[in-house]
């Protein structure tokens, strides 16, 4: 019996513990709490009007008929959304009323300086902001025009125009139907238009160059040309008004002096430095950095997995064939044109100025006494 | 199948049977003053050093004879119990002035030293000596016997006896001690022979334990400090019965392949760690995700079909309303021999998509995916190729996701992630979706964010064509077409993208015979990728070490189910033989592996359905040991066929996933 009674209780104790981890999977196993397949989705995911399109589709659900009132008598209307916000439906901003609730406008709508907008805002034409105002979302079938030191803190949709005014902050998204022009010190997220302009516009003077073609034989490190790439171990540097028809993959830094034309696309594993008036015909892929001088014209998607820093006059894309520029830091110097998308998951700014890093290289350039005509 | 279960039943057998004999040692009985005993170890000096012998100070072997001298020890390693009786030939050869020289006969524990049983004999008038020492809490005194001296120059019998209780010694035949003592199980290893003060010379040294001893499973001796080195060669490794001393050198060597198992077990524990660590706190890699807005390049679907008429229509009809720029799109069905009305689906469908859907119904060739796919690429004009298997449903923005990768020149080949939509079906879809959550979820996305190589599926992917061709084309003799697509690119200097939110459902087994065809095709087919591209990977210089050394974890996963199965027989026999180092670390380590192996992983899976949102599903995961039991065996014994039948197996022939009723409303 002495034996007998510890026997069981361990037989028992063993029991429970083997019984710990499958009692709540017998359960799910017969209860069938969570059997659904992991939802896909099927729309594509980096829809960029997302939130614009389901905002006017809201408003035309909960204000349309507001909204058709307003246009026919001009009268503000008040109500109250199903969660129990506020809204108001006015065919013009009046100054004296708190910005409380979502705003819907029948026309223009002209918002105060330093007003602050937590819901959000509606115009069927524009939308016209003052300077340091505060706005969480704004949907304007014309444009919006934002004062200096705006700031956006979710999304921006125009059918037509966007422009900001100089260091305005723009979170989330802003997506526009024909073109976004923001000054400079601006910072951004993700811009989504047909033409965006950064800063005001500048031309750049590129003397034109005599292209010389480039072959796999004239370029050091090239260990492969198999269908139609060049597949370089270490860094590759290509000399001034260089031109290459073949894609191009490097596992160090890519340089290409100015005036290059690559046909192709090019992709480092490390560093990417295009020269003045540099033109790449596919797309630019850096493993860390690109850095782009003045008048880079790059036709494709331009990734970077750290920062994209560009010159004064630099194009991506082109009306007929918009592209995307993403990074985790972007850094456009003014003049800068981009067609299609730009994202900067963590910091994008319009700056007024030359890159640093470009005057840093001929400073160091100098020093050594290099002849910088060949250098980026 | 059958031969690799009469493989493995004969393997199991085999080491059964060997290792039962290795327990127990072969053991003659012979009677004593009375009483039976059987012989441990019997050991004539004249046949010099024991094999296994070893000692301390002076010792020498001469004249057919043991030779120690002032404080010199010789040890024989035998393992019996607490009954047992020592016998030993001695003489007393001289002494060193105004000293005694004496013999001693004893026993002990090994190293510890806890319990301690012997007898010494001494020359010039002192008293002989027995000790009794019985573990650590156990200590009996010395006992002292006063004795007739034993002569110089004249060869002695000198006998040690303990046996229930009772302590004797025996001095040629005579008692000349007895004493009560405590009768306490244990047990002794260490046989020895001393001498004290002076030069004795020992002829022989025997064992005797009772007939019924057993050599306990669990042995171990600690070795305080002091001790001795050990000499090489010999080692407490080798403890265990006398069969496995006497043959030590085949048993290190089990247990060396048992240490390379346990490293190669510790090693993918690691690296399934790093990727779920890598997934929950590492930094998240999606360098193509945000392409929405591009020159998008022409792209053709291939799809290959063979007898799929119930599925081949929703594909199509999907595909043809894709978000794609129009014009850029080519569909290419393949209707590979079917015989059912998958032809006359796919030509109704293209009727109604004009120019959109251009079918191939090819009729002869090579069988199979792989040979399909590589026929089809004659009407393929566009550079980039997707392919999607019949019972897959791509989403409206899927072919933009999946294409954008190929903006980057280096990518070759990419991969989007699988998602079961037949989850509700049975416990077997329930664990299989856990196991697809933890391999593209964790498993692909950490590749994917270290810099490794993802793995190209076959499914809901595709190839640039020119990479593929430069790197050779479809292997038609491929069962896994895609692995070896992902070897060869990669040796070719392209890379393989993930795209991790780019997601298609499907239809994974709901009976586990499909299911034990579906993983043996997989082993069977990445085997053959393993045997044909391990030496040329080693070799390459494009490709990083790290690169290398996830490549050949990955590719040797199914090897790893034979690997392990092997380390348990190993632990097992080692077991018998009394050989159980280190213990409760290779337990542990088997352990690990037996919760974190080939896609039963157990943190990728829970982490998986963490990053999915999923709650309930997450306890079904003891289940999923049910699931890597079945892939245990089932991918051990292809393995072991494979590897001894067919090792350069052809047998390609079209393998696919049957399909029951599927629903749809989850698609929309």
């Amino acid at each position: 019996m002495d034996v007998v009674l510890p026997a069981l209780l361990v037989l028992v104790l063993l029991a429970a513990w083997v019984y710990l981890p499958i009692a709540p999977a017998v359960r799910e196993l017969y209860d069938r709490t969570d059997v659904a397949p992991v939802r896909v989705v099927q729309e594509s995911a980096v829809d960029v009007r997302y939130f614009a399109r389901n905002f006017r589709r809201f408003v035309d659900e909960h204000m349309g008929a507001a909204l058709a009132r307003c246009r026919e008598d001009g009268a503000t209307q008040h109500g109250q959304l199903p969660e129990g916000i506020p809204f108001i439906v006015v065919d013009h901003w009046d100054p004296k009323e708190p910005p409380a609730g979502v705003i819907a406008c029948c026309g223009t709508l002209r918002l105060p300086a330093r007003g602050v907008f937590r819901f959000e805002i509606y115009a069927a034409e524009s939308v016209i902001g003052g300077e340091m105002g505060v706005y969480k979302a704004l949907l304007a079938e014309d444009s919006i025009m934002l004062a200096p030191q705006s700031l956006s803190l979710r999304w921006l949709h125009a059918e037509s125009t966007i422009r900001v005014g100089r260091n305005s902050r723009l979170h989330g998204r802003v997506s526009a139907g024909r073109a976004i022009e923001i000054g400079d010190g601006c910072a951004f997220e993700r811009l989504n238009a047909p033409r965006i302009a950064f800063g005001r516009d500048i031309r750049v003077d590129l003397p034109a160059v005599q292209e010389v073609p480039i072959t796999a034989g004239d370029v050091p490190g090239v260990v492969d040309t198999a269908a139609g790439r060049w597949l370089v171990l270490g860094a590759l540097r290509l000399p001034v008004a260089a031109r290459v028809d073949s894609d191009i993959v490097a596992t160090g830094d890519v340089r290409v002096s100015r005036g290059a034309r690559l046909a192709g696309s090019v992709k480092s594993h490390r560093d990417v430095y295009l020269g003045r008036g540099v033109r790449v015909d596919g797309s630019v892929v850096a493993g860390r950095n690109l850095h782009l001088s003045e008048g880079c014209r790059i036709h494709g998607p331009v990734l970077a997995e750290g920062a994209v820093f560009a010159g004064a006059g630099c194009h991506f894309g082109s009306p007929e064939a918009p592209t995307t520029v993403s990074a985790r830091r972007v850094h456009l110097a003014e003049g800068a044109v981009a067609h299609g998308t730009v994202w900067a998951h963590d910091e994008g700014v319009v700056a007024a100025q030359t890159m640093p890093v470009q005057g840093l290289e001929r400073r160091q350039d100098e020093e050594r006494g290099h002849d910088t005509e060949d250098g980026v | 199948m059958l031969r690799a279960l009469i493989v493995l039943a004969v393997g199991a057998v085999v080491v059964f049977f060997v290792s039962r004999p290795l327990r127990q040692a072969d053991r003659p009985e012979v009677d004593i003053g009375g009483r039976r005993w059987a012989e441990v170890l019997s050991w004539n000096f004249a046949s010099g050093p024991h094999p296994k012998g070893w000692g301390w100070g002076r010792r020498s072997f001469e004249d057919g004879a043991l030779e120690l001298s002032s404080g010199a020890t010789y040890v024989l390693p035998a393992v019996h119990g607490s009954v047992f009786l020592l016998e030993t030939e001695l003489q007393l050869v001289g002494d060193d002035p105004g000293t005694h020289v004496g013999a001693h006969l004893g026993t002990r524990d090994g190293g510890a030293g806890f319990s301690t049983s012997g007898m010494a004999a001494f020359a010039g008038g002192r008293p002989m000596y027995f000790r009794h020492k019985l573990a650590r809490m156990q200590a009996t005194a010395d006992f002292v016997r006063t004795s007739e001296p034993i002569a110089h120059g004249t060869w002695h019998v000198m006998r040690l006896v303990v046996s229930n209780g009772r302590i004797a010694g025996y001095l040629d035949a005579r008692e000349v001690f007895a004493r009560e003592v405590p009768s306490v199980r244990t047990i002794y290893a260490e046989p020895f022979l001393a001498a004290e003060d002076g030069t004795v010379r020992f002829r022989s040294l025997r064992v005797y334990t009772t007939p019924e001893f057993r050599v306990p499973n669990v042995y171990a001796a600690e070795t305080p400090p002091g001790t001795p080195t050990v000499p090489p060669g010999i080692g407490r490794t080798t403890s265990g019965s006398p069969l496995a001393v006497r043959h030590a050198w085949w048993v290190r060597l089990m247990l060396y392949a048992f240490y390379v198992v346990i490293a190669l077990v510790c090693v993918y524990m690691v690296r399934h760690y790093a990727f779920t660590l890598n997934r929950v706190f590492g930094t998240q890699r999606h360098p193509y995700l945000d392409v929405d807005v591009a020159d998008w390049p022409r792209v053709t679907v291939l799809i290959p079909a063979h007898n799929e008429e119930a599925v081949i229509g929703d594909i199509l009809e999907a595909l043809a309303t894709v978000d794609y720029p129009a014009g850029r799109l080519t569909i290419l069905p393949i209707d590979d021999r079917s015989e059912d009305k998958t032809g006359e689906i796919i030509d109704g469908i293209a009727a109604r998509y004009n120019g959109l859907i251009t079918p191939f119904h090819r009729r002869e060739g090579h069988p199979g995916k792989a040979a399909a796919l590589q026929d089809a690429m004659q009407f393929v004009e566009d550079d980039i190729v997707l392919v999607f298997d019949a019972d897959y449903v791509p989403g409206h923005g899927l072919i933009k996701q999946l294409t954008a990768p190929f903006f980057d020149p280096e990518v070759g080949a990419v991969m989007g992630r699988v998602v079961p939509h037949n989850v509700p079906e049975n416990l077997l879809t329930r664990s299989l979706d856990l196991e697809r959550a933890g391999g593209y979820q964790v498993d692909q996305q950490a590749r994917m964010n270290l810099r490794l190589v993802p793995q190209y599926g076959g499914t809901v992917g595709g190839v640039r064509k020119r990479a593929l061709q430069s790197v050779g084309g479809w292997n038609a003799l491929s069962l896994t077409e895609d692995t070896d697509a992902t070897l060869r690119l990669m040796l070719g200097g392209w890379k393989v993208a993930y795209q991790n939110r780019s997601e298609c459902y499907e239809q994974v087994p709901e009976s586990w015979p499909m299911r034990i065809r579906q993983l043996s095709r997989w082993v069977r087919g990445h085997n053959q990728v393993a045997a044909k591209y391990s030496g040329q990977l080693l070799a390459s210089r494009r490709v990083g070490w790290r690169e290398k050394l996830d490549t050949l974890l990955l590719l040797h996963i199914y090897v790893m189910s034979a690997v392990l199965l092997v380390g348990w027989l190993l632990g097992i026999t080692l077991w018998f033989l009394g050989v159980n180092r280190p213990g409760l670390l290779v337990i542990l380590a088997v352990a690990c592996y037996s919760t974190l192996g080939n896609f039963a992983v157990f943190f990728e899976i829970a982490t998986a359905t963490y990053l999915d949102g999923s709650k309930a599903r997450v306890r079904l995961l003891p289940f999923t040991l049910l699931g890597f039991l079945v892939s245990l065996f089932t991918v051990t014994s292809v393995t072991l066929t494979q590897a001894l039948f067919t090792p350069r197996g052809d047998d390609v022939f079209w393998h696919k996933t049957e399909h029951g009723q599927r629903s749809r409303q989850t698609w929309t």
